[in-house]
């Protein structure tokens, strides 16, 4: 049916068939229905032009935007940026604790209740410290969720006939340890201290 | 009888903040014996090579994640009742009952405070 015979690596449903193989197919089905009985093969001869047209015209919204512009620079930007934060949100966490670690140098020095009062302060800074690792972990997701888009985009690439070495993973049924790693959840998502507790106890 | 406060502590965490943060609470708790790994398997050839009384571990960590230390940790005839509390972000129910099933001692979601993470050793290690 059709000449060339480009595959996509892997789609996210799996398929194999590249974009000119289908409009190849349907063109050659075209083809064979109009040479068939007239009344019927008409109506599906006009469907299936339909059908050619939006593929080309997908094909054509896809050109336009210009995945492999948003694979090589913007997604390479998004990463840097990420980085740039990470490592800027760790630093100023650096010389925070750094600061509360003076302080509860000082407090050693001080009378004891005026200790106490000291060391209450830097226990609620040391608590509030815990939001670097916390937003280095979000922005670790954001970033694989940022190659997610990057390999969906590399597949649009080869779909269009660019070459790729970027792989969509498969999907399984099975969970394993790496299923486990999902970071920490959105507010109102994922378990509170509580709700921990409770499902330890429940296991006693 | 109250616990050693000398007991010797391996804190495990990939973020040197976290570590920080965690030393510095258990300082003001009392233990001064504390010592760092900033993954699972970096920690368990410190366990291997001496006695800890208290692990307390992050789980999301590269190349050994804090499930796979503790799993390590439980199939090692000599480390298997080594206490460990798991402290982490990951805070869905599968997580929990999967640490539970590997045999966590105690569970703690960050963010938490000086207070829970008091509260989390006293049941594993005893009062102190």
């Amino acid at each position: 049916m059709g000449t060339r015979n480009k595959r996509v690596d892997r789609g996210q449903d799996g398929s194999t068939v590249a974009l000119d193989d289908t409009r190849s197919a349907v063109a050659g089905l075209v083809d064979a229905v109009g040479r068939s009985r007239k009344g019927v093969g008409k109506r599906v001869q006009t469907e299936l032009d339909r059908l050619v047209d939006t593929v080309n015209g997908t094909q054509q919204e896809l050109v336009r935007l210009k995945p492999e512009v948003i694979s090589g620079l913007r997604v390479v930007s998004a990463h840097a940026e990420l980085d740039a934060v990470i490592r800027h949100t760790e630093q100023a966490a650096g010389d925070f604790l750094q600061a509360v670690e003076e302080l509860e140098e000082i407090a050693d020095t001080l009378p004891k209740k005026k200790a106490a009062q000291i060391r209450d302060i830097t226990t609620r800074m040391l608590e509030a410290s815990t939001f670097q690792d916390i937003s280095g972990q979000r922005l670790d997701k954001a970033k694989q969720e940022i190659t997610k888009i990057d390999a969906c985009v590399a597949a649009v690439l080869a779909v269009l006939g660019h070459e790729t070495e970027v792989e969509l993973p498969e999907q399984s049924d099975v969970m394993s340890d790496e299923d486990l790693l999902n970071g920490p959840q959105q507010e109102g998502m994922g378990s509170s201290q509580e709700d921990v507790d409770a499902l330890l106890a429940s296991f006693d | 009888m109250a616990v050693d406060k000398n007991l010797r502590i391996l804190i495990v965490d990939d973020y040197k903040t976290m570590l920080r943060i965690v030393r510095n609470l258990l300082k003001q708790l009392g233990f001064n014996n504390v010592e760092e790994a900033t993954d699972g398997s970096m920690a368990l050839q410190m366990c291997r090579a001496q006695d800890y009384g208290l692990v307390i571990s992050d789980w999301n960590m590269e190349p050994m994640t804090g499930l796979q230390f503790l799993k390590e940790l439980r199939a090692d005839e000599r480390l298997k009742g080594t206490p460990f509390i798991m402290v982490t972000a990951e805070s869905k129910t599968e997580n929990v009952i999967a640490a539970k099933q590997a045999g966590v001692n105690n569970y703690i979601v960050k963010p938490f405070n000086a207070e829970t993470l008091k509260k989390k050793m006293i049941a594993v290690i005893g009062e102190f």
